[in-house]
């Protein structure tokens, strides 16, 4: 696939319904270990309206389908999580508005708007141990590899975010509910970067197909 | 009442805080809860959507107070706040106050009727009472500046409250600290309000940092011998305004329609092109260190000095050009260079630290900066790039070089922070087709200066473009200055539409220019005159490079607006003379002072009417001030020396008012002839059409005058009864309603019958619609802003559509 179509966005989004919904023990388990127990819920729960939302959607420009995505979750996951994604579907749906494919690299302007608005949102930094340790390097790995293609640039996303996402395990939180743990939020995984490594691999799955 | 919004994750901890906050201030606090999540609300969580819907139900125009909990509390409450319309925004705090303590301690201040920023602050000292029992404290951090000396001697104060809608903004302010400067005495400004200061009345930034809000009151003490009148004169003073017009109203800014990204227009007008980022070169003053501490002050004394000169000079410069209200940004900039918070942070950094005048100055100037851009008020903040400007122009006198212009190697647009006013005047309009700026305003200086030089821009980008890695931002991208919106990366398909659309439109201008010179014939052999409507000097320029038939209209209002007293009569022969040599013999029909209505001159101390627009205005007011008018009659005369000039009066609604107004012409020509002043008698006179009782008489006037000129506007507004400036009745105000249309027919016929030329000088003279219309009517000369005069004369030499 060279270009991400709004078919493709619904099935992504579908899918991501799927895999929260398996990845809830999961994800609660290591928000339990440095949180608050929930974020494997409050995923699950968030994703779940959203599917519901789907068919509706069907045939709408994908600025439309990210904004339902983004007005659900921020009404529905409830954690920290929530205003953080909503806000990321929310400017990547300012750059895909009216647009019924993006390129690939309006894949990356997109990714692009949606991370700079976790960034605004959470103000948190590279290593504050948060879904940004997996966001940021897959972004960059994306610009750097989307001259080869979408499926390629998305690749090494997820490469990258998989690769951040373990390296936060060391880290110690400076953000978030984990942070009130100081130094004993060392030595786990951050939820949020799970999630996040989880959000890209389902579009690479949705792309490669 | 100001509404009070209670977030938290959990629902059942929210409904309990609620019940404590009501049991002490009863039932009829609008206090709204949101909290919990999931279908029954019962799990811990909160809901953007929910908080919004909350703030809305509880604000109603007196603002709200947010008080929240924790984590994704806070992200919660910020992201429900991206939703409200900028208005609204503004009348909302997020309050880190303790939530319990805090929902208690606002709750009870907002059941008493008091203004947000009370409540905040109540709020935010809600702890105290627990700390002071508990002693559990840490010591507060002793603050960084020294305190102000106390001051000397006997103490007068007084109480008063602010009347400027805007707030003490720049200008007032500038103002205020030069009427406090002219006294012996120490002036020092509180505003119990917000509870800033006090500071001293000298220090422009000290006032700004006040944050006086419209109707915030102020305490002004003073000392010294002066200290009474002072206060005296500061009381008036700050009671008429500050020099500002009491019914100044905030722009609105234009929104973007759509999307979470608010983008504004700040300067109208459509621009794509390639994104330059020149980025802000971190300026760094040289690091050496100094012995003489008192050699380092003299040398700031002495740049201070030299900056204050070369500000003058420029801005003289500019008043000329862009006219004074816009040249008087500069005079407010001025003050900066008089302020002594200022001027004693860098000396304290010189006698302190040791370090050079420049970057010792240049360290008090970014402190101020930064203080600035931390205020609440977006228009204060705005004038965060004033204070940077100045601080810049000092620092090149101190030999510091600057290098501020911005270049761009081939024609695109430029992403900036923000510009400050003197870099806007450096841009080359060829070069820099359009302005993105991620932070700045509709009201911001450089915003009025991007619109008087036509450069198309917007502001408040900052979340759609931050300058981040060059492989990941946007190379493209379309502004449209009016609307404020912008589209990054536009794909091809659209850009070629732009970019055709643009080229055509680029080579219609041209064509239309370079036949502009020529004169407008209709196809049926008729010359129309196409003259514009002026003023400033700038204008003029622009009416003669765009092929101008002449002045149709010079209003001479900008010589008297934003001043303190009336200009001089050489001051006006001047000006005047200037822009009639600017036409370079074409004619320039200068139309007598159209003060009062909806333009006062705070010095004419006019008094205030019910119905302005029906009111002593314009020649009404002329011929009660005879004085005001005698000087301005004989600056007109002496300009005329300068090449084709004819006088017009507006305005007119009787006979015996052009009569008058023609006595007093002539007694001004009398008084320069007796002085052997030189002058052009007679000179031709005219009048303006815009009394529905004058275009009824027309052909009783028409033998008295040497031609008409219809001021559309106003007759319609006077035709209709309806205020032109009231928005709900637009489609009334129509110069195309058969009554005026009827009016002006009656005008011309009237005219032609004396062989009397007719313009039309309102706005409705440059749309093609309305100008078809009177070019059918009859009309000989149509003036406008100069900019739509080439497309006009094509337009004429058009064959009208069957
Ligand atoms: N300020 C922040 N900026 C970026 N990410 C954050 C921030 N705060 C929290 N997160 C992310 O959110 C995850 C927690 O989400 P979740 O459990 O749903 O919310 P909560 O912390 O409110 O319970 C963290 O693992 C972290 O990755
Ligand atoms: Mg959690």
């Amino acid at each position: 696939m060279t270009e991400l179509d709004s078919k493709s966005v619904i099935a992504w989004l579908r899918l991501l319904g799927e895999v929260y919904g398996q990845k809830k023990d999961y994800l609660t388990d290591l928000d339990a270990a440095i949180g608050d127990a929930d974020h494997g819920a409050n995923m699950a729960r968030g994703f779940a309206a959203v599917a519901t939302k789907l068919d509706a959607l069907e045939g709408k420009d994908i600025g439309t389908i990210f904004k339902t995505a983004a007005m659900t979750l921020l009404s529905t996951v409830g954690g920290a999580s929530g205003p953080l994604y909503g806000s990321f579907f929310l400017q990547a749906a300012s750059v895909a508005n009216n647009k019924n494919a993006l390129t690939a690299a309006e894949v990356g302007a997109a990714l692009d708007a949606g991370i700079k608005a976790v960034v605004s949102r959470g103000k948190a930094q590279a290593g504050d141990k948060t879904m940004l340790d997996a966001l940021l390097p897959a972004l960059a790995a994306y610009q750097e590899a989307v001259v080869g293609g979408l499926v390629p640039g998305l690749q090494k996303a997820v490469e990258a975010a998989k690769a951040g996402s373990a390296a936060t395990k060391p880290l110690i939180a400076k953000k978030g509910r984990a942070s009130y743990l100081g130094e004993r939020s060392a030595g786990h995984l951050d939820p949020g970067a799970e999630s996040s490594t989880f959000l890209l691999d389902a579009l690479l799955t949705t792309a490669s197909q | 009442m100001v509404g009070i919004v209670l977030v938290s994750h959990s629902r059942a901890l929210a409904e309990a805080a609620r019940k404590l906050v009501l049991a002490m201030t009863g039932d009829e606090l609008p206090l709204a809860v949101a909290a919990g999540t999931g279908d029954d609300r019962s799990e811990l969580g909160t809901d953007a959507t929910e908080i919004l819907t909350a703030i809305q139900t509880v604000e109603t125009g007196d603002g709200a107070l947010v008080l929240m909990d924790m984590g994704s509390a806070i992200l919660s409450a910020e992201t429900a706040l991206d939703f409200l319309d900028e208005d609204q925004r503004q009348r909302i705090r997020l309050c880190s106050a303790p939530f319990i303590e805090g929902a208690v301690a606002a709750g009870v201040s907002a059941k008493l009727g008091n203004p947000l920023d009370d409540i905040l602050r109540e709020a935010m000292g809600a702890l105290h009472q627990k700390q002071d029992h508990l002693h559990d404290t840490e010591p507060t951090a002793t603050p960084a500046s020294a305190p102000t000396p106390e001051m000397q001697g006997e103490i007068l104060t007084l109480r008063i409250a602010l009347p400027n809608p805007l707030g003490l903004h720049a200008r007032p302010a500038a103002r205020l600290a030069q009427e406090a400067a002219a006294f012996k005495a120490d002036i020092r400004l509180r505003n119990l309000t917000s509870g800033k200061g006090p500071i001293s009345a000298r220090s422009l930034t000290g006032l700004v940092t006040l944050e006086a809000r419209n109707r915030h009151e102020l305490e002004i003490a003073a000392s010294g011998p002066e200290a009474q009148a002072a206060l005296d004169r500061l009381k008036a003073f700050i009671d008429a305004g500050l020099g500002d017009p009491l019914d100044e109203t905030v722009p609105a800014p234009v929104e973007k329609a759509t999307g979470p990204a608010r983008t504004i227009g700040i300067s109208s007008g459509l621009a794509v092109g390639r994104l330059f980022f020149p980025g802000e070169s971190a300026i760094e003053p040289p690091a050496q260190a100094i012995e003489d501490v008192k050699a380092e002050y003299k040398r700031l004394q002495d740049a201070l000095t030299q900056t204050r000169t070369r500000m003058q000079q420029e801005m003289a410069a500019l008043t000329r050009q862009l006219g004074k209200a816009k040249a008087e940004i500069f005079s407010a900039q001025m003050l900066v260079l008089d302020d002594p918070q200022l001027i004693e942070k860098a000396e304290s950094r010189m006698a302190c630290q040791k370090e050079n005048a420049a970057r010792a100055w240049w360290f008090a100037i970014s402190e101020a900066v930064q203080s600035y851009l931390q205020l609440n008020d977006e228009l204060l903040r705005q004038r965060a790039a004033d204070l940077h400007d100045v601080g810049l122009a000092v620092l090149r006198s101190l030999g510091v070089a600057t290098n501020e212009k911005i270049e761009i190697p081939e024609p695109g647009l430029i992403v900036v922070r923000d510009l400050t006013p003197g870099q806007v005047t450096q841009l080359d309009p060829e070069k820099i087709r359009g302005v993105i700026c991620l932070e700045g305003g509709k009201t911001s200086h450089s915003a009025i200066l991007l619109r008087s030089r036509g450069i198309p821009a917007i502001a408040q980008a900052g979340s759609l473009i931050p300058p981040l890695r060059p492989s990941t931002t946007p190379t493209m991208a379309i502004i449209n200055g009016a609307s404020g919106e912008i589209q990054l990366d536009p794909d091809k398909a659209t850009l070629e539409k732009i970019e055709t659309e643009q080229a055509a439109q680029r080579e219609r201008a041209a064509l239309e220019k370079k036949e502009s010179a020529k004169p407008a014939v209709t196809p049926d052999g008729r010359h129309i005159e196409v003259a514009a409507n002026v003023g400033s000097l700038a204008d003029a320029q622009t009416a003669y490079e765009n092929g101008a038939d002449g002045i149709g209209l010079l209003r001479t209002e900008f010589l008297f607006m934003d001043r303190d007293s009336a200009p001089s009569e050489d001051e006006q022969t001047e000006s005047l003379r200037a822009i009639v040599e600017a036409m370079h013999g074409k004619p320039v029909v200068v139309r007598t002072l159209d003060a009062g209505g909806d333009k006062d001159l705070p010095y004419l101390n006019l008094p205030q009417e019910e119905n302005p627009f029906l009111g002593v205005r314009a020649i009404r007011l002329c011929l009660r001030r005879r004085e005001l008018f005698h000087t301005q009659l004989r600056a007109i005369l002496r300009a005329a020396t300068a090449g084709d000039l004819r006088i017009m009066f507006p305005m007119i609604a009787t006979m015996g008012e052009l009569q008058e107004a023609n006595a007093e012409l002539a007694k001004a020509h009398e008084s320069l002839l007796a002085e052997k002043i030189d002058h052009p008698w007679p000179v031709p006179v005219g009048m303006m059409m815009e009394v529905p009782s004058a275009a009824m008489l027309a052909a009783d006037f028409a033998p008295e005058v040497k031609f008409f000129s219809i001021g559309t506007n106003d007759l319609t507004q006077y035709t209709l009864a309806v205020d032109r400036g009231n928005t709900a009745l637009q489609d009334l105000s129509d110069p195309m309603n058969p009554a005026v249309l009827s009016l002006i027919e009656r005008i011309i016929h009237a005219a032609h019958a004396h062989q009397l030329p007719v313009a039309i000088c309102g706005e409705a003279g440059s749309d093609p619609a309305c100008a078809a219309k009177f070019l059918a009517l009859g009309i000989d000369e149509l003036s406008m802003n100069p900019r739509a005069i080439p497309g006009m004369k094509q337009f004429i030499r058009q064959p009208a559509p069957a």
